[in-house]
């Protein structure tokens, strides 16, 4: 049995497509076999995000409603090795989705693959529980921003309730510059607040963009520093003991304070 | 001794504190405790009454004649007695009034605490409208806790906590470390403190009312036993 992930965060536009995409590549690249699972239905664009749009023919609802084989419906990346993708149907609504088929297909996925990495919609959001069912591990994107951070909180809160056995959490977006000038969120803030094993940090990275637009994630090629930051991810998940960045840290207080009276 | 000094009556949030002196002899008592409400006006009406009566013996015929007269004139009734006597609580028991010998800060010594095992994150709201809450955790921002009586974080208190949710104005919130979004007792809000004034770390504070104004304190030098006293002894006056 492979080990089901579910990409989540609390509120949407965090990167959980950008993280689940990437790092399903760079597990593929590990040489596991990796299926990424569109589950944020009706917002779908992990396809686009991987570059595959165009060769989806089948989705994830035809499956579970057995309008087509799974194989038929699992795109496979003709760029990695073991990496596979199943898309989400874009005209349909969250509700159609029937918990039971859900888990399902997630188990048959498992079956065949090591990691089922599944795009999950934001936590709050209609569908979030649909598509953590019959799954065991949890990854919480959050930015450092006040608001993602309690928005993340909470969501963490309802996995902890769902059954979750492993639940982790990645801060994306992270900017040095804004750190030390006490314009953002640190690390260690959000870690106080949050209090659950963080998996990585990838920093605010241009290069995102720009292999967002040209459907190839970053992952695919080392040299980019959030691209190298998916590939340490990668290997976290496997197990290996790979350092999170340390960052300096200092007028803690100061922006303790501001992060306060912002939210007043 | 002049009945100035013989009854004392003052105003608590939950209503009227009256201390009746031993000096006042029972056949007098309904009518002279009546006469003391009503000088202190009429907004006092329907309002609830801790009686204090020192070593006062009442059996229930008393209490109950004493309950009548502040029905009848002020639509109030007594809520707790005080009183050192046994056969005066014991009557107290037989109406169903709450008693006991001292009075400790309004606190109900057998108030309930509801006691929760885990941080609440983010969203989660956790009360005890009927007594007091410990959480064994943290209060995350966006977090709330409320109850009537004392709030107890044994962790980072971020959120939002109300104490005296009922209007206990000896209600505290007490926290390791505490960094409150907002602070409520008793009606009376305080908001995040200013930068310089909090540190971090395990540095258990207490915030409670003081003139009408919620402080924060070292829960550590803070002498709780020493407020009880100065609360129930030095705030009686007519
Ligand atoms: N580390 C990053 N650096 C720069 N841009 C990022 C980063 N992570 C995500 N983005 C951008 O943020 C936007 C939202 O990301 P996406 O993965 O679609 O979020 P979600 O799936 O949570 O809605 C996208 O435009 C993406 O390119
Ligand atoms: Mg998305």
């Amino acid at each position: 049995m492979g080990r089901v992930i579910v990409v989540t965060s609390g509120k949407g536009g965090v990167g959980k497509t950008t993280v689940s995409a990437n790092l399903g590549t760079a597990l593929a690249m590990l040489a596991h076999r990796t299926v990424i699972v569109d589950a944020d239905i009706g917002l779908r664009n992990l396809d686009l995000v991987m570059g595959l749009e165009n060769r989806v023919v089948f989705n994830s609802l035809h499956v579970m409603e057995g309008e087509c084989k799974l194989e038929s419906a699992l795109v496979k990346d003709k760029r990695v090795e073991n990496l596979y993708l199943l898309a989400a149907p874009q005209s349909r609504n969250k509700d159609d989705v029937d918990p039971e088929n859900m888990e399902k297909m997630v188990k048959q996925l498992s079956e065949k693959f090591d990691f089922v990495i599944i795009d999950c919609p934001a936590g709050i959001e209609q569908g979030f529980q649909n598509a953590v069912i019959g799954a065991k591990e949890a990854l919480v994107i959050v930015t450092p921003e006040v608001s993602s951070v309690r928005d993340a909180d909470r969501v963490i809160g309802l996995l902890q309730a769902t059954g979750i056995e492993s639940l982790s959490y990645v801060l994306n977006r992270l900017s040095q510059q804004l750190v030390d000038r006490g314009d953002m969120l640190s690390q260690p803030d959000v870690q106080e607040i949050l209090r659950v094993p963080i998996l990585g940090v990838i920093p605010e990275d241009h290069h995102i963009t720009a292999s967002t637009n040209v459907g190839k994630p970053l992952a695919i090629e080392g040299g980019t520093p959030a691209g190298d930051a998916f590939g340490r991810i990668a290997r976290r998940v496997l197990g290996e003991k790979v350092p999170v960045p340390e960052f300096r840290y200092e007028g803690k207080m100061a922006r303790f304070w501001k992060w306060i009276s912002g939210n007043n | 001794m002049n009945s100035r000094k013989s009854i004392l009556v003052r105003g608590c949030t939950g209503g009227l504190f009256i201390t009746v002196d031993d000096s006042i002899g029972s056949e007098e008592l309904n009518d002279r405790v009546m006469e003391r409400i009503r000088r202190v006006g009429p907004e006092i009406r329907g309002e609830s009454i801790i009686l204090e009566v020192d070593k006062r013996a009442m059996d229930s015929d008393a209490l109950q004649s004493f309950q009548m007269r502040l029905n009848q004139e002020f639509g109030m009734s007594v809520q707790q007695l005080i009183a050192k006597s046994d056969e005066t609580r014991e009557a107290a028991k037989e109406l169903r009034i709450r008693s006991a010998p001292v009075f400790t800060t309004g606190r109900d010594p057998q108030a309930d605490t509801v006691s929760v095992p885990y941080t609440l994150r983010s969203g989660e709201f956790k009360r005890n409208p009927r007594g007091n809450i410990l959480i064994l955790g943290d209060v995350n921002p966006g977090a709330e806790v409320s109850a009537s009586g004392d709030v107890i974080v044994m962790g980072t208190l971020w959120g939002v906590a109300t104490a005296g949710a009922l209007g206990d104005e000896t209600a505290v919130v007490i926290s390791l470390n505490m960094q409150a979004t907002q602070l409520r007792i008793a009606g009376h809000y305080a908001y995040a403190r200013s930068p310089k004034n909090s540190e971090r770390g395990l540095h258990p504070e207490v915030a409670l009312l003081e003139n009408g104004e919620i402080v924060v304190r070292n829960f550590i030098e803070f002498n709780l036993l020493e407020r009880e006293v100065k609360k129930s002894w030095g705030g009686l006056s007519s």
